[in-house]
């Protein structure tokens, strides 16, 4: 995926003022940022979230795989580009029904239906927890256990591209490792693109890192690389405290970082 | 802190002031410890209260109870009063509505003494109208003043205060749960008097008798159709309005536009149009169709068929189909504005959580979004159940005695209509079941009460499956 010069505006309020990142392919990218940077706005763009809020107003570019994501079926979009949310968002339904609900949306055939719902619960990390409950309600989990559902319930019908937002805002430690764990065993066969504060979970699991500043992209990289010797100050003054004092100037392409989109 | 109250503990509070306002005598012995005596004051506040309330219930149904108003007022006024007055002589601020009480208390019982019989006169027809007023006026005030003392006797404190204000808000449902058990009392005794359990299995029916020459009517009593009937009209009904309420419902919190703003505005206004004008236009929808004779598709259905004595098919006054599709009107903004709230309760991340799994609207609104507002829906169709069981008023005009059965066709009855028929003496119903008036109303009373015990039970069930643990973390 990658979006070209796209600019999201809530009514009047321009959140992201032209935004230029390619999302490499089976690979994880962070999207770091200190709050109300756009961040979250430009996850939901790429899903067309977006689209569920009246006064949101989206131009440029995003593709996937080169198609305009913009003119697809946003329903067609959203089976490719899945999304888990910031708080566990489980159905009133049992934890079976909860990974089956996208997968029964699509048709596919009866037969395959256990299969792809112990895959996906391992690739969350949380088959072993569950498997001898499937049928119990989802609602009857712990957070932690509940968002690792969510994650299951994404990848049951098999995107390209898992957006995660904030997936461990509400989490306690442990439950965070495993959800890291998850998004370390799927790295490869899934696009990751995560939003977080939590810098150093930034660090651990991330292949690419772009900071994002007041609805522009200061800097992008390979995480190690910005990490190591960020080139601007900003980054480096987040990178380290989480804060930013001296604010970045413009809009810094990303351009030059070799990446397969 | 912890010297502040050792501080307190050395001199109390109420002697201190006694002393520091240079009061000395037997009032200050008296007052020493005044906590206990404001006490004692307040328990006497709380007494004079609570009889209050009982004289107050007496008034109200027995007209020698009458007498004891105003001594009753005056008493409450006394008492009110009398730990205010006591808290202000060892220096405390005046409490406002303390005396607010006893002031509302002493010009209530003078007006008890003096305006009714002005007003009234002090004949039987006078104490009547008297106690309609005091009766009402010094409950009123005793559960304020009950209110107050209890304040008082506990202390004080914002728990006390709290506790307090159960007397006012218990009075009125205490109030409503006198009259709804004095109104079951009389239907449950006298209905199971009159009670037969052959009305449960005979219909009732006219036959013509020829006995020397004359023909006479001869009657067959019992409820069986229109206990059938009022079932019938409860399922048809509720399949009538299922669909458009739903519908509506669905359309007024997922598609907002023109079309939503016009579909609310009619169930609104559906909502707001007197039952008698719907039950009238039942009627005239039935004369409209007066032309036609039995066997025609629209009269039958329309009018239904009845066969009178000689067994010769008429149409009817109007069918169970005709009655249930008005009865509809009523249940379907009912069941509209439910379905509504219940879809605009589910939380926005379920909504989104639903879109981001790459589902269509029409597939999360079966998955998710209808199983969530199902609650709702189904709460909808039991008020509406109810609400077609005891809307006579639609059906009132078109009905009859049921006598020919309660196919769909057949014309409209039900246990209302019974109950009717009997109170406003339509011949020949009333001559032959005005003794089972009671056991109809009883038989109603059961259904309702039976309709509502499956709603609480339903919601319950449904509420702990698809909410509980939702709503509890």
């Amino acid at each position: 995926m990658r979006t070209d010069g796209l600019r999201v505006a809530y009514g009047s309020k321009e959140v992201l003022r032209g935004i230029d990142l390619p999302i490499a392919k089976g690979k994880v990218t962070a999207l770091v940022g200190p709050s109300g940077c756009g961040k979250t706005t430009l996850l939901r763009t790429l899903n067309r979230l977006t689209d569920l809020t009246s006064t949101c107003s989206v131009s440029g570019i995003v593709t996937i795989d080169g198609e305009d994501c913009m003119a697809m079926d946003p329903v067609l979009l959203r089976r490719r580009v899945g999304m888990v949310f910031q708080k566990p968002n489980v159905f009133p339904m049992s934890i079976r029904e909860n990974v089956l609900y996208g997968v029964k949306a699509r048709g596919n055939g009866k037969t395959e239906y256990a299969e792809i719902l112990e895959s996906s619960l391992r690739k969350a990390v949380i088959w072993d927890e569950v498997k001898d409950r499937l049928d119990e309600s989802a609602l009857a989990l712990s957070g932690g256990q509940q968002q690792r559902v969510c994650i299951a319930r994404t990848l049951a019908t098999s995107p390209e591209v898992v957006l995660m937002d904030e997936p461990g805002a509400s989490l306690d430690p442990r439950s965070t490792q495993l959800l890291e764990e998850s998004i370390l065993a799927i790295r490869g066969d899934f696009t990751v693109v995560i939003v977080t504060h939590d810098i150093p979970q930034a660090h651990r699991v991330s292949d690419f890192l772009a900071f994002l500043y007041d609805g522009r992209v200061v800097e992008f990289g390979e995480t190690r690389q910005l990490f190591a010797e960020p080139r601007e100050h900003a980054t480096k003054e987040y990178l380290e405290g989480g804060l930013v004092t001296v604010p970045p100037v413009g809009n810094v392409a990303a351009a030059a970082v070799p990446v397969s989109a | 802190m912890s010297t502040v109250l050792d501080q307190r503990r050395a001199t109390p509070a109420p002697l201190q002031r006694a002393a520091d306002t240079g009061r000395s005598g037997l009032l200050a012995v008296l007052l020493a410890d005044a906590r206990l005596a404001d006490r004692r004051l307040h328990v006497l506040n709380l007494v004079a209260a609570v009889l209050g309330l009982v004289v107050g219930g007496a008034v109200l149904l027995w007209n020698g109870a009458d007498v004891l108003t105003a001594p009753a007022l005056a008493l409450l006024a006394l008492c009110v009063a009398a730990p205010a007055v006591a808290k202000r002589r060892v220096g405390e601020a005046l409490d406002r509505s303390t005396l607010t009480i006893a002031l509302l208390s002493a010009v209530a019982a003078v007006a008890a003494l003096l305006l009714p019989v002005w007003l009234y006169g002090a004949d039987v027809n006078g104490i009547v109208h008297r106690s309609a007023i005091t009766g009402p006026m010094l409950l009123l005030l005793s559960a304020f003043g009950a209110s107050h003392g209890l304040r008082g006797v506990l202390g004080d404190g914002p728990s006390a205060r709290d506790f307090a204000t159960y007397p006012v808000l218990a009075l009125p449902v205490v109030l409503a749960v006198a009259a709804y058990g004095f109104i079951l009392a009389r239907v449950v005794v006298s209905g199971v008097g009159s009670f037969d359990v052959s009305l449960l299995t005979t219909a009732w029916t006219q036959q013509l008798v020829e006995t020397s020459g004359a023909a006479k009517f001869t009657y067959t009593v019992g409820l069986l159709n229109n206990i059938l009937g009022t079932l019938e009209l409860i399922a048809l009904t509720s399949l009538f309005a299922i669909l458009p309420g739903v519908g509506a419902g669905v359309f007024m919190s997922e598609y907002p536009g023109l079309m939503a703003k016009v579909i609310d505005l009619s169930t609104t206004m559906l909502r707001a149009v007197s039952v008698f004008v719907i039950g009238a236009t039942a009627f005239g929808v039935v004369g409209a169709t007066s032309g036609l004779a039995a066997g025609t598709p629209i009269s039958d259905l329309v009018r239904g068929v009845y066969t009178d004595v000689n067994g010769l098919v008429h149409p009817g006054t109007g069918s169970f189909i005709t009655a249930s599709a008005f009865l509809a009107l009523l249940v379907i903004p009912i069941i509209a504005k439910l379905t509504e709230e219940g879809l605009r309760s589910i939380p926005r991340d379920l909504r989104e959580g639903s879109v981001a799994l790459g589902t269509s609207d029409a597939y999360g609104l079966r998955r998710l979004l209808l199983p969530w507002a199902g609650l709702n829906i189904i709460t909808g169709l039991l008020i509406g159940a109810a609400e077609a069981s005891g809307s006579l008023a639609v059906i009132m005009f078109i009905a009859g005695p049921g006598q020919d059965g309660v196919a769909p066709t057949n014309s409209v009855t039900s246990l209302d209509y019974a109950l009717f028929a009997t109170q406003y003496g339509l011949k020949p119903y009333v001559d032959t079941m005005a003794d089972y008036r009671f056991a109809t109303a009883l038989l109603l009373l059961l259904l309702t009460l039976g309709l509502t015990s499956v709603a609480v039970v339903v919601r319950r069930r449904v509420a702990r499956r698809y909410r509980g643990s939702l709503t509890a973390g």
